[in-house]
This record gives structure tokens, sequence and C-alpha cells, in this order.
């Protein structure tokens, strides 16, 4: 990332964070899938990077924009998740929109992870996604999640216990769908 | 820009066949490319943006009329509209009872030429019907 691109950006020039945007895009939907799933993704990161340019004047060094902007993506997808499962405890879907995504099919084999996924709160999903996929260490998701290492290791240890819980048979069975 | 990533990876109970799959499967599930190109993302999120700048401006001012109308229509609302005791026949006070009509007799007989009035459930009020005095006629002097 180039920091005179932040740097333009944060004077203010719409072109400079259009670059930054079109630059980050990819990288911050699959960060965005991790957290909430493939329906809610590109809107979550819509909404965190408007956020962000209305913030950019207040960013204290350019050379944080890409952790800072990854930060208020995981932050907003956590946010709209908690308040979608809020109003999904209290007014159930109807049948069809209970049904299963048919993109949700692994394009490798044959889990469904989104199902399997979709039990967890979306803090410990976060949990999971950043070490298990992204390979950070606790300290990291601390800070990008807000909260201390202790909290990270206690979300990730209900995470997979609670999809250990869920899912033994098929865990026996290799997840399959 | 500095790399963030931790060069320790926890990876919760490499014995895990089953978990070790699922995070394999949920790599390539993460590998597919956004619905939505890049160009167009940003594009979008340039017009949201334009429109939040827009909208503060826009808030501001309605407020402020808001405010202007509240106030005004508390200042006429004390000051303008004249006040309205309890005695006055408007909306201010407490509807007064119409004067009670007589009752007319039921039960009791009054004698020819009477009129039984009942005031209330045990006041009987007897009026006696009498021509008027042959002395006081319609003249005047």
């Amino acid at each position: 990332m180039d920091v005179t691109t932040v740097e333009r950006a944060m004077e203010g020039d719409g072109g400079a964070f259009d670059e930054l945007v079109r630059e980050l895009w990819p990288s911050l939907v699959r960060l965005a899938r991790g957290v909430v799933g493939d329906a809610d993704a590109e809107d979550a990161v819509q909404d965190a990077l408007v956020a962000a340019g209305a913030k950019l004047p207040a960013l204290r060094d350019a050379a944080c924009f890409a952790g800072w902007v990854r930060r208020i993506v995981v932050r907003t997808c956590v946010r709209q998740a908690r308040r979608r499962r809020w109003w999904r405890q209290r007014l159930p879907l109807d049948d069809a929109a209970a049904l299963p995504d048919p993109t949700a099919a692994d394009p490798g084999g044959d889990l469904d992870v989104e199902r399997v996924l979709s039990v967890l709160p979306a803090r410990q999903r976060a949990v999971l996604y950043l070490t298990a996929v992204e390979g950070r260490s606790d300290g990291d998701i601390a800070e990008i999640l807000g909260g201390s290492p202790a909290t990270v290791r206690s979300l990730r240890r209900h995470a997979r216990r609670r999809l250990q819980r869920q899912f033994a048979d098929e865990l026996e069975g290799g997840l399959r769908a | 820009m500095k790399d963030r990533r931790s060069v320790h990876t926890p990876h919760p109970d490499p014995s895990d066949a089953a978990w070790n799959r699922l995070v394999a499967a949920w790599k390539r599930r993460l590998e597919r490319p956004p619905a939505l190109p890049p160009q167009a993302a940003a594009a979008r999120v340039r017009a949201r943006l334009d429109a939040r700048t827009r909208q503060p401006r826009l808030r501001r001012w309605q407020l402020a009329t808001a405010g202007a109308v509240t106030a005004a229509a508390l200042l006429v609302a004390v000051f303008l509209v004249p006040s309205r005791g309890p005695g006055h026949d408007g909306a201010g006070g407490e509807p007064r009872l119409a004067a009670s009509a007589g009752v007319v007799a039921t039960g009791a007989t009054p004698s020819e030429g009477e009129v039984l009035l009942w005031l209330d459930s045990e006041t009987p009020l007897y009026l006696t019907l009498a021509p008027p005095p042959q002395d006081r006629g319609t003249t005047r002097r």
C-alpha cells in the first residue's frame, strides 16, 4: 500500500481514496466473509469503508492505514452480526429464508462450512478466522477486536467447544453436509 | 508497512483432523472473488461518502427550523391564547350540568287543578293552577 496515496486521501483527495478502496476491496471482502459469511460481507465492508472515509482525516499515521481499515471492517462485521442475531431471535425467519444457501457448498470438497460456522457468535467466529485462517497472535486479535489476549483465548475455546458439541457426529464423519 | 502478522500460529488442537478439514474448506471458500468488482465498490463507497458529507448540513438546518417552530408555538400558547378558567364554557373547564328539569308526577295523583312535580325522589312540589285575579288585566296605565 502506497503511503503517499494514503496521505493524499487523508488530505481530502477523493480519487486517492477510491484508489485505496479498489486496492483493498478483495482482501477486505475476504476478511468480512470470514467473520460474517458470504451473504452480508460486501455490505459490511462498504459500511466500514464509508466510516473509514469519514474518519480518515483523523488518522494519525498513514502507514497504519491498512491495519486501521481492517480493524474497522472486523468491528463493523461483529456489530452487524450481533444486530442480525438479536433480530433473528425475536423475529423468526420464514421457511424460505431459512433454506440453505445454494452457493454454500465447498468448491473443493463437500463441507457446508457456512452452516457449521453460522452457529457461532460473531466474536467467536472472528477469533477463529483470525487465528486459523490468518494465523494471527492472540495479542493482534485482541487489538483488532478490542479486549485482552485472555479474552481471545476464552472466545476461541468456547467456539471450538460449541462446534465440537453441535457437530460431534459430523466431525467424526468429516463434517459432511 | 509493518506486517502485524505474528510468527506464532496458535492452531487449536493440531491432532484434530476434522478441524483441519474445516479450516481447509473455509480457506478454499474464502478464495472466491467478490461479487462486486473493485471499481464498482469504490464508486458506491464514494457516492455514500458524498451523501454523508452533505447530510450533516441538512440535518443542522432541519434541527434549527424545528427548534424555531417549537419555540414559536410555545410562545403563542403561553402568551397569546387567553386563559380559560373552570367557569368558562369553553374546553378549559368542567362542563356544567344542565339544570334538572322537573319530574312529572308518576306515583301520586294530584287533585284537579294541580300539577305535581318531583324535585327529587323524595320531594314533591304541587303547583295549583288558577286563573289570574280580575284586577290584574293586561291594561297598563
